[in-house]
């Protein structure tokens, strides 16, 4: 009879299977779970280790003395990171245009004049079509004042305004003119230049100036000058209401900026392929190379510098010379990025193709060793590193009722995916791939142009809600929710998480329910259910996802909400079983390796 | 108290013994410039809780604001008298325009804006 204890140090979270093992006989007691910290496969990582015993051994009413022997993983030595590069890029040398979406912009239609400060039309030529600019220190009562006094004298087409003064302003006019407020840098506002405002109907969207052609009638384009118009028209586009200013140097343009490329390096072959070709053409190079030594990318661009990144962070970590730091795996993903109009008068935005890439890097395995050999120190008692990682996994995903070999996993972490398989004869393959629970909360930050990860984390894990009244919610299924005590007024009318106290955490900015739930399920498609497929076709021993009967999916991502049912869906569609594992029929789709490493301690006393 | 209207509006109710239509005019266009219509009443009254409440159930919007020398009350008419949705001092004349606003955000179901 001894005690045991398996540790996984994972990415994200360091787990802990104790069991008492008698001969042959395995009797789990408890488990632990805690953040890992530092990084996996470093000496930081220690306190995780602690802490996580620690949490297991408390449940039973023992002390980490009580334990026989300890090991941890062989930590299948990958680590992924993740970048993000924007691959265009529009900018406005000369302020032409307002593309912002004011809550109450005031009257309708469109005007086209040029453009004067309210309190000099004066000096404007009679009888012609003005757009009158009201600076915050004019109120909207003089405004209005103004505008019906001079247009018996000049014609007042339309009205930007710094103030939220579009209603009020438009309320007191004679002659309803379509007016742009909440212009926060009125100043930059070209003067004496032909102007252009629209604002759309209650429901509406501008429908002249998101018109490339509606722009040139306007302003009486030539051919080349429309051209010229277009990324005007595009940022416009959804807009309730625009402004766009013609000056005479003034020029929008959409540069692409050089991606660069980047390069795969196999045992027999290379493959170049630009980062602009987008990522459907970069996987293909990427699944073209069978084992992939290592990819660089092409120095001096975006596409050398997002790798280059990756391999200096892998080197500080792993305390390894660059050089010798080598990228086995890549998944990229096409994703959109809203980037500020470098130039524009009032935080427009537009939004920018990017690529997002997760990259994998194979680090020392010595590294383990040492961790090992410094918890042996401390605790005073053996601890080992166990046997690899996946032959671990798969022993304890085993475990799961409802299974039997020949059997694959697939281990979604926050680093990487992995996928193992083991056959009748109780050989086992196995592969890891960049691109995991990381990569997903990467492209939710960047498509909702959300400042902060942590923000992003947290849609990645929660469902959404929207408050509809002070006393109900509507969860994103549909069903409705209510409450006997009034919600707090901060979050209502909002899009909310709910987290699984039932707490109500409001997101800021203006994407309704169904935009952000539609860019959090599709970032969880895109990398997980791609590198499903991409990993159990790499282990397959015919390299064909069809011939794998019964697949487990373990690991803290399988633990989220939709992303087992996304996989299982696209799955089953070749015809595969597959379905989110239960640990000893308890843990869920946690703790497999840890049990596993507990279980070898049985398996090696016989 | 004050009579009631047929039209679906958001009331504003004013102690008329302490206070003039003017000296509160901001919140009144914080709620014009979000487009919902209003109706001022003035009544004898100084509670603004009260007041506010009143003009609450009195709204077919559902929807009162209250003000006295006491402060601006925005109040919802499912809501207790007692805990009114926004409070504020009468000297935070500043607010004046957002608590109109939010007024007419609660009819349109639109977030606040912050009163902080």
């Amino acid at each position: 009879m001894k005690l045991v204890a398996g540790v996984d140090i994972g990415n994200s979270s360091t787990e802990t299977a104790v069991a008492r093992i008698d001969g042959k006989h395995v009797k789990f007691l408890s488990s632990g779970i805690t953040d890992t910290t530092g990084i996996k496969g470093t000496k930081q990582n220690i306190h995780g280790v602690f802490k996580s015993l620690k949490q297991a051994l408390d449940k039973l009413g023992l002390d980490i003395s009580d334990l026989d022997e300890v090991r941890v993983n062989e930590a299948a030595p990958v680590i992924g990171d993740v970048a993000m590069e924007t691959i265009t890029e529009t900018i406005i040398t000369e302020s032409t245009m307002i593309g912002h979406n004011p809550n109450t912009p005031g009257g309708i239609g469109i005007g086209v004049g040029i453009s004067c400060m309210i309190d000099r039309i004066q000096e404007v030529e009679e009888g012609s079509d003005v757009i009158v600019v009201i600076p915050s220190r004019i109120s909207f009562e003089a405004a209005a004042k103004l505008i019906n006094q001079y247009n018996k004298i000049v014609k007042i087409t339309g009205a930007i305004v710094q103030r939220d003064d579009g209603v009020l302003i438009n309320n007191r006019l004679e002659h309803k003119i379509p007016i742009v407020d909440e212009v926060g840098m009125i100043d930059k506002v070209p003067l004496g230049m032909l102007t252009a405002v629209e604002v759309a109907p209650v429901g509406g969207v501008v429908e002249v100036l998101s018109n490339p052609y509606g722009i040139a009638t306007l302003f009486k384009l030539s051919a080349e000058d429309t051209k010229q118009v277009v990324p005007i028209a595009r940022a416009l586009i959804g807009n309730r209401s625009a402004v766009v200013i013609k000056t005479p140097e003034g020029d929008v343009k959409e540069r692409r900026i050089p991606a660069g490329s980047i390069e795969i390096i196999g045992a027999k072959k290379k493959v170049i392929v630009g980062v602009d070709e987008g990522a459907s053409k970069m996987m293909e190079a990427v699944n073209s190379v069978d084992v992939i030594e290592d990819i660089k990318g092409e120095p001096g661009t975006n596409a050398g510098g997002m790798l280059e990144k990756v391999r200096q962070v892998m080197s500080s970590l792993t305390n390894q010379h660059p050089k010798d730091i080598k990228i086995q795996d890549l998944l990229a993903v096409d994703t959109f990025n809203p980037q500020q109009v470098k130039g524009g008068i009032a935080n427009e935005f537009s939004m920018e193709s990017a690529v997002g890439i997760a990259a994998m890097v194979k680090a020392d395995r010595l590294q383990m060793e040492m961790i090992a050999e410094e918890l042996t120190d401390r605790l005073k008692i053996p601890v080992y590193v166990g046997g690899v990682e996946a032959d671990m996994a798969i022993k304890g995903a085993l475990t799961t009722p409802g299974t039997d070999i020949p059997l694959a996993i697939v281990d979604m972490g926050a680093g990487s995916t992995d996928a193992s398989i083991i056959n009748k004869e109780g050989e086992v393959k196995l592969v890891h791939l960049a691109g995991a629970g990381n990569m997903v909360t990467l492209l939710i930050q960047s498509e909702l142009g959300l400042e902060d990860f942590n923000t992003a984390e947290e849609i990645k894990k929660y469902p959404l809600a929207k408050v509809e009244s002070m006393f109900h919610i509507r969860h994103e299924d549909g069903t409705v929710q209510f409450f006997e005590q009034p919600l707090d007024p901060n979050v209502f009318a909002k899009v909310v998480l709910v987290k699984n106290g039932g707490e109500l955490i409001p997101i800021e900015g203006f994407d309704s329910m169904d935009k952000i739930k539609m860019v959090r399920t599709n970032a969880k498609r895109k990398v997980f259910v791609t590198n499903a497929i991409r990993s159990l076709a790499k282990v397959s021993p015919t390299g064909n996802v069809r011939d794998i009967e019964y697949v487990v999916l373990v690991g803290g991502s399988a633990l989220d909400f939709e992303v087992p049912t996304l996989v299982t869906d696209a799955l089953s569609q070749y015809n595969i079983v597959a379905g989110r594992g239960n640990i000893r029929g308890c843990e869920g789709p946690r703790n497999a390796v840890a049990t596993g490493l507990a279980m070898s301690c049985a398996l090696t006393n016989q | 108290m004050a009579g009631i209207s047929n039209k679906p509006s958001i009331k504003v109710y004013y102690d008329c013994d302490h206070l003039s239509e003017n000296s509160f005019l901001n919140v009144l266009l914080g709620i014009e410039e979000e487009g919902i219509p209003y109706e001022v009443e003035a009544v004898h009254s100084s509670d603004v809780l009260e007041l506010a409440h009143e003009a609450s159930i009195n709204s077919r919007l559902g929807v009162g604001v209250g003000i006295s020398k006491e402060g601006v009350v925005l109040q919802y008419e499912k809501l207790d008298k007692a805990a009114p949705l926004f409070k504020i001092k009468f000297y935070q004349i500043d607010l004046f325009r957002k608590i109109g606003s939010n007024a007419a955000r609660l009819v349109k179901k639109m977030p606040f804006k912050s009163l902080d």
